[in-house]
């Protein structure tokens, strides 16, 4: 129980009295899953959208592999990024192995194929006749895309959140590819590891409150985007 | 509706050797299909006939698997060619299709999509949700509307665009007796004009007989028959478009008076009354079943086969007609259609 106690004391420190490291990690975790969640999106939507809408060839075998690769281990992608960016691989010329480059990389595909399996999901729920109307109404392929996105914005939004949700939980990607350095590649998720190693419970449990913080304001903010659409 | 004479006679749509097969079953199968200027075509048939897919076909929205589809006289190559040709038609769905967004919204933005100024949506939108009642409803969203006013929104929204060619797929099948009893009435008053030619695809049998000029029917795909409205609902040519125009299709040997070489007597829904009294040409028969329909009951006697009458609901709750009650009948020898 003392250790409970400790820790959340220790914690409670850390959160109030700005220490910088603490900051500084935040604030990188917050670029770094952005920017991967950032980059998911745009692969993802568009390419959920497509596998939904398109008709193509091997269209049936895009969507098992969107579907398979949700439950793809963030170990297993960090383990294929490192070995394309280690210095002596394909892309080691890059110079992005242990950078926050290499955990965007990491993270993005992590979350492209969730963001897709669930974008696909949820615009071929929606009723043929809708896409069929739309066509009719005289959209061009864009504006087909654009106004099926829209009426499929709610389940994007979950899209998204999942996405992101993905990301700013895993660790073995970033400790891999990043290499957990401090000052540079350190994320909340990995420092929590790391403190919790060294047997600092307090500090890692502030980064593991300041984690779900973290996740609630992007989830209220969500949900807050979902509530607007839907009163408009 | 009357027949009308358009000065330009080149079809709005015309389509060729059509022939449309989903996982290798082939669902419609089309030699010759074409609409006027300003003429309206009711394509009738049971579910499953293949009428949406034709209009699905004549809106450029599915791909033959052979044939050829001309809107206004020309075959489009590629998506670009595709979507202008689209814009000139107007498009309603059995369950409205409403994007979700307001109702003037979904308006404007099919008037977007055709490149209307923003200034004229406004006026375009109201004009036409003003035709069609639901104007007080422009702020609101689809799902707080109710059927009626959801197809009301969705014709005004393919009529905002000024289609030359409208394609109504089951409009009004989602809607109760009354809204849709009204909606029919609006509607037939719009298609009069003969402005726009329009393509209806109905099961609803009184349907097409308000607003069409010329009816196709339908069977598993392939046009059973073809031609004016009276002429296709008063001289079925086969027995399946007389069973599906509500004939009741009798052995000619069930019946008195057939001509040589004929097999079958086709009884219109109201060549056959209950007879008041045992008359001299009135025959005994026993009721098979009574069913509810509009205004009138309908029911089901055995002359030697199945044949259906049209009676008054009044008549039936007071006659008390029961199954298997033992009724005179008298069959119209005028109206029975030798096949």
């Amino acid at each position: 129980m003392d250790l409970l106690f400790e820790a959340f004391g220790e914690a409670w420190r850390l959160l109030t009295t700005g220490d910088d490291d603490v900051y500084a990690i935040t604030l990188r975790t917050a670029l770094i899953t952005g920017s991967s969640t950032l980059v998911a999106t745009l692969i993802g939507v568009p390419a959920g959208l497509t596998i939904a809408l398109a008709r193509f060839p091997g269209q049936r075998t895009l969507v098992t592999l969107a579907n398979a690769g949700t439950g793809v281990p963030p170990v297993v992608a960090g383990l294929v990024v490192a070995m394309l960016l280690w210095r002596s691989g394909p892309l080691g010329q890059l110079g992005l192995i242990y950078t926050p480059g290499a955990i965007v990389i990491a993270q993005a595909l992590i979350a492209t194929p969730i963001i897709m399996a669930v974008t696909s999901a949820s615009v071929m729920s929606l009723s043929p006749d809708l896409k069929f109307q739309v066509r009719a109404m005289g959209a061009n392929d864009v504006q087909y895309l654009w106004l099926i996105a829209r009426e499929a914005r709610l389940p994007l939004a979950v899209a998204i959140m999942a996405g992101f949700g993905a990301v700013i939980s895993e660790v073995g990607a970033s400790m891999m590819v990043g290499g957990n350095l401090s000052g540079e590649t350190r994320m909340l998720t990995t420092a929590a590891v790391l403190e919790v190693s060294r047997g600092r419970f307090g500090a890692g449990l502030a980064f593991g409150l300041i984690l779900v913080a973290l996740v609630i304001v992007v989830s209220v903010v969500l949900t807050a985007v979902q509530h607007r659409s839907r009163r408009q | 509706m009357t027949t009308r004479e358009p000065a330009d006679a080149r079809p709005v749509l015309q389509m060729s050797d059509l022939r449309v097969a989903f996982d290798g079953r082939e669902v419609l199968a089309l030699n010759d299909f074409s609409v006027a200027p300003g003429e309206v075509v009711a394509v009738i048939g049971p579910n499953g006939s293949g009428k949406s897919t034709l209009l699905r076909a004549a809106a450029l929205l599915l791909t033959p698997s052979s044939g050829r589809v001309a809107l206004f006289g020309q075959q489009p190559r590629g998506s670009r060619e595709r979507t202008a040709l689209r814009r000139r038609t107007g498009s309603v769905f059995a369950n409205a299709a409403l994007l979700d967004m307001s109702v003037r919204r979904n308006i404007e933005t099919a008037l977007r999509l055709h490149g209307v100024a923003t200034e004229e949506r406004r006026e375009r939108s109201d004009h036409w949700l003003a035709r069609f009642g639901i104007l007080d409803r422009a702020y609101d969203r689809p799902h707080t509307l109710s059927a009626g006013e959801a197809q009301r929104a969705s014709l005004a929204r393919a009529l905002a665009v000024e289609p030359d060619l409208l394609l109504l797929d089951e409009p009004f099948s989602a809607l109760d007796l009354e809204s849709r009893s009204r909606l029919v009435g609006e509607i037939r008053e719009l298609l009069l004009g003969g402005e726009i030619a329009a393509v209806l695809a109905t099961h609803d049998r009184t349907e097409a007989r308000l607003l069409a000029d010329r009816v196709t029917l339908l069977l598993d795909g392939h046009p059973e028959q073809e031609g004016p409205t009276e002429q296709v609902f008063t001289e079925p040519r086969t027995t399946a478009a007389a069973a599906f125009l509500g004939y009741s299709v009798i052995p000619s040997s069930a019946l008195d008076g057939a001509p040589a070489g004929s097999s079958f007597g086709c009884v219109p829904p109201d060549g056959a009354v209950l007879a008041a009294d045992a008359a001299t040409d009135a025959r005994s028969a026993s009721v098979l079943s009574v069913q509810g329909a509009t205004g009138h009951a309908q029911v089901v006697v055995d002359i030697g086969a199945r044949l259906t009458l049209q009676v008054p609901v009044e008549d039936v709750a007071a006659s008390e007609l029961r199954v298997g009650e033992t009724v005179d009948v008298r069959i119209d020898r005028e109206r029975i259609v030798w096949l």
